[in-house]
């Protein structure tokens, strides 16, 4: 956890940013950075943020499938309703699940303990497997992600009850994406969801899927860090291993991320400017796909947990999430909407296809794209330091004729009313095919500007 | 809910306890000191009676994070339990008993409705069905209904505030004489139907000693099951709620062969201009209810929401409806942990506070009429907490004192911050910077605001 301030340094001089909105790079596809929820119980924990949520159109949106959902009551009995709520919810805003499978029936796992991590019967468990995805197949969802187990390279499984390790992981990991796919052929498998990413299973992984042509459509790791440079080199890092095995062309998938765990004091301008530059990094190193982790802070089902998961580690994860300050979800316990959710609508605004964006700082940066079917385009311009920063925004080749609307997230208002939160700036008109636009940043400051064609 | 209708020209503004504290006050906590299961779960939580929605069905997962052990609903008469002689109707109310389930609690039911087929007439005094026979089998079927479903050992109370003329908002006014055979002929029903029922009542708005000497009389001499006793209390001064509880015992310690819990359930303060004020209030009266051996309360209540006055209308005298609209509708009102637009109010965050009280209660100790302190110690999270609060309108310095501690422990304060200019989790419960301590003793100095509550957590390392 780096609890290092970024780029300390104050901003004395005018940044300029320019953005050329005839150099047309590529789809945006911001929908690529998406989100998740938690683990912490059976109930769909978000279904009443729904329309926020399909509001900021994420691609995909991970799930951990634990055993809370009781998926096999029984030998050969099947339960999937409970599940079907919180896949059902999933869908309801667009969404692909991404499901991390994370059970482990008490009939194939009488015992609680985290290293026994292979099922008493495997036809069972491929049974299981085999019907799950089937179910959700036959419901339509095919070409869903599963993902095999979560952050099982640490003794709490992150909250999960599997602990592997890289001997024993591979093995798992191919009988379970074998059934997976025996059900949906189409479907996308991978792992390991590594807490970190230096751990020994991935390269375990790879090496193994290279070696043994198992399927790896996708590999995906975790961070929480408040430092984006170090979200860009874990997915160097990560690249540089793939390269070694270029008959292997998995996603690479952040499917947790956040800001650092644990810390007590937060400038509550600091995470909507931090997604920014995070997604910004992972955008330009490549990352294909990422969930922010996650959408709303929610109570531990702590009675459900003690039925699968070892309580000395139920304990902590208690202590965690009812006692600790927790920063991380969109929406807070109380389901409060977070500036962070902000953040998000104004990423979604990136619609159409990129355009080159240039700045001469290494915290002021900014993400452009322009949609021909709005007739707009739009600049998310942030500024990740402490220190406020000015602006001289210079966009080319526009439209003849502009309005300009600026919206400043403002974190610190004392409301979460929309129009509080997204402050319309006055807005701005121009000719002759070019926009300038003086703006200042506050310390972590983010604006998004609108730059619409008159009609 | 009437008690609310009452307190209105007697509503205390006055700020109890105007002394500044100028030395610092010594809070000292033993660790090695257990001395009972803390069950801070026992001082739970109520939902007026407006509306036959689930009223707070957004608000479950808040609800369960506080663990009440009880749930108290007004089984009104929107809920058309009887629509006509011999056909029942459940759908409506199971929502809302639902809901209660969902949040882990067991239900607390204040029978308060009046079919029109056993009252045809909207007449608060007439208290009695023109068919007890039809009034028994309805009762007996709802609690069979409930039972059937796995609800058994549920508290079923009879009627609300049924000494004041508008009933709390129900339709039932009884002098103490007329309640009685209602009383008997209600909980023979309930108990036949659910042998492992708790009956009481009768939620009494303040505390008219004719009316509970009545009814303790009655059942003591006729044999009439009574496991709880109730009553509720809108004021500023948490002593009031002690005094009250020692009155009841005083009344109970007549009649030896009764030993029915003692229940409030429904209680707030009448009114402060000071946001910090409730939850501090909140804190304090429930150390004073815990102080004087209360067995259950409901906080009143969950969520603010608008009355529903058609459905009122239907059974309930018409003027007492616009009574209750001009109240619910048109004053400031200040009791949901839920405003009216569902926005969480600090004084949840206190029940969040609360809510860490978990495992045995340890010893504290203070030296302040106002600073007062709970305290528990919780050996499976391995973590102590200790709750402490300012009743004052005047700042506080204290000096908190932990012994007994385990070798190394780290300590992290949380302000509930009720002036924080929004409702983030993190703001409402603001954390201080965290400090760790060896050698089994944990000082820690803290300020205290008027009305000021900080919770600190001292964890083993």
């Amino acid at each position: 956890m780096l609890l290092c301030a970024p780029f300390l340094l104050p901003q004395d001089t005018t940044v300029p940013v320019r953005v050329d909105l005839a150099a047309r790079l590529r789809p945006m596809e911001i929908d690529r950075f998406g989100v998740g929820q938690g683990g912490f119980s059976p109930e769909p924990m978000w279904t009443d943020r729904m329309p926020e949520i399909r509001a900021i159109r994420p691609r995909t949106i991970r799930l951990f499938v634990q055993e809370y959902f009781n998926l096999l009551p029984a030998r050969g009995r099947y339960h999937w309703d409970t599940l079907d709520q919180s896949v059902d919810l999933i869908l309801k805003t667009g969404a692909i699940p991404m499901l991390c499978l994370t059970i482990k029936p008490k009939v194939l796992f009488p015992v609680i303990d985290q290293k026994i991590v292979e099922p008493n019967s495997w036809e069972e468990w491929d049974a299981l497997i085999y019907n799950l995805v089937r179910h959700y197949k036959d419901r339509g969802g095919k070409g869903w992600y599963w993902e095999i187990t979560n952050e099982s390279n640490l003794p709490s499984g992150g909250g999960t009850p599997y602990h592997f390790t890289p001997a024993n992981y591979p093995r798992f990991y191919q009988r379970t994406v074998a059934a997976i796919l025996r059900a949906d052929p189409e479907a996308r498998v991978g792992g390991p969801a590594l807490a970190g990413y230096e751990a020994p299973l991935l390269k375990a992984l790879v090496e193994f899927c290279a070696s043994s042509k198992v399927p790896l459509h996708f590999v995906s790791w975790h961070g929480y860090s408040n430092d984006p440079g170090w979200f860009r080199k874990s997915i160097e890092d990560v690249k540089a291993l793939l390269a070694k095995h270029p008959g292997l062309k998995p996603e690479t998938v952040i499917n947790e991320w956040n800001m650092s765990l644990g810390i007590s004091e937060v400038d509550p301008r600091f995470q909507a400017a931090f997604i920014a530059e995070t997604t910004y990094q992972m955008r330009q190193t490549g990352l294909d796909l990422s969930c922010y982790y996650h959408i709303r802070d929610y109570h531990l089902a702590y009675d459900e947990f003690l039925k699968f998961f070892p309580k000395e580690f139920a304990m902590r994860e208690k202590m965690f999430w009812e006692r600790r300050p927790v920063y991380l979800g969109l929406f807070d316990l109380q389901n409060r909407v977070r500036p962070a959710y902000f953040l998000f609508r104004m990423l979604s605004r990136l619609t159409g296809t990129e355009v080159r964006v240039e700045t001469g700082s290494p915290v002021v940066h900014a993400l452009a794209a322009d949609d021909e079917e709005l007739k707009t385009s739009g600049v998310l311009l942030w500024n990740f330091s402490k220190f406020p920063a000015r602006v001289s925004l210079e966009v080319g080749n526009t439209a003849p004729e502009v309005s300009a609307r600026t919206f400043v997230l403002d974190s610190l208002a004392p409301n979460d009313d929309d129009t509080t939160r997204m402050r319309p700036l006055n807005p701005v008109s121009f000719k002759g095919g070019a926009v300038k636009l003086p703006l200042e940043l506050e310390p972590y400051g983010v604006t998004f500007i609108s730059l619409e064609a008159r009609r | 809910m009437n008690g609310i209708l009452r307190c209105l020209g007697a509503t205390l503004l006055c700020a109890p306890f105007l002394f500044p504290q100028n030395a610092a006050v010594a809070v000292r906590v033993d660790l090695g000191s257990r001395l009972r299961p803390m069950e801070i779960d026992r001082f739970g939580v109520g939902q007026g009676g407006f509306s036959p929605e689930p009223m707070w069905d957004d608000r479950v997962a808040e609800v369960r994070a506080i663990r009440p052990r009880v749930i108290r609903l007004f089984v009104q008469e929107y809920f058309n339990l009887l629509p006509e002689r011999g056909r029942y109707h459940w759908d409506v109310l199971d929502r809302s008993v639902d809901l209660i389930l969902r949040a882990g609690a067991k239900p607390m039911l204040c029978i308060a409705f009046k079919p029109k087929v056993l009252f045809p007439k909207i007449d608060q005094d007439i208290v009695e069905p023109n068919d007890w026979a039809e009034w028994d089998a309805l009762i007996y079927n709802l609690v069979r209904h409930y039972r059937d479903r796995g609800g058994k050992g549920w508290y079923w109370e009879v009627t609300n505030e049924g000494n004041t003329p508008s009933g709390g908002g129900t339709p039932y006014h009884f002098t103490p004489e007329n309640y009685l055979p209602f009383y008997q002929r209600t909980v023979a029903a309930v108990l036949r139907a659910d042998p492992e029922a708790r009956v009481g009542g009768p939620a009494l708005a303040r505390l008219p000693v004719p009316y509970i000497e009545a009814l303790v009389k009655f059942c003591a001499s006729s044999k009439v099951p009574l496991h709880f006793v109730s009553w509720h209390r809108y004021i500023n001064d948490p002593g009031w709620f002690a005094t009250s509880i020692a009155d009841v015992k005083a009344i109970l310690a007549k009649h030896t062969g009764l030993q029915p819990q003692l229940v409030i359930n429904e209680w707030n303060m009448s009114g402060h201009s000071d946001p910090r004020f409730q939850p501090a209030f909140i804190a304090e009266t429930t150390y004073q209810m815990k102080r004087a051996g209360l067995d259950l309360s409901c906080y009143y209540h969950i969520r603010d929401y608008q009355v529903d006055v058609d459905a009122f209308l239907k059974f309930f005298p018409r003027e007492y409806t616009f009574r209750q609209k001009l109240w619910w509708e048109r004053h400031p009102v200040h009791y949901g942990l839920f405003d009216f637009q569902s926005r969480v109010r600090p004084a949840y965050f206190l029940f969040r506070l609360l809510a860490r009280l978990t495992g045995t209660e340890v010893r504290v100790e203070t030296d302040s009429p106002v600073v007062h302190a709970l305290a528990s110690n919780d050996e499976d999270l391995k973590a102590a907490s200790v709750l402490i609060w300012n009743f004052s309108s005047s700042p506080a310095r204290v000096a908190l004192e932990a012994r007994n501690a385990a070798p190394s422990m780290y300590a992290r304060a949380y302000v509930l911050d009720s002036l924080a200019p929004n409702d983030d989790d993190n703001s409402r419960l603001r954390a201080l910077p965290g400090a760790q301590f060896t050698g089994g003793v944990v000082r820690l100095p803290l300020e205290l605001e008027p009305y000021g509550v900080v919770s600190v957590s001292l964890e083993v390392q």
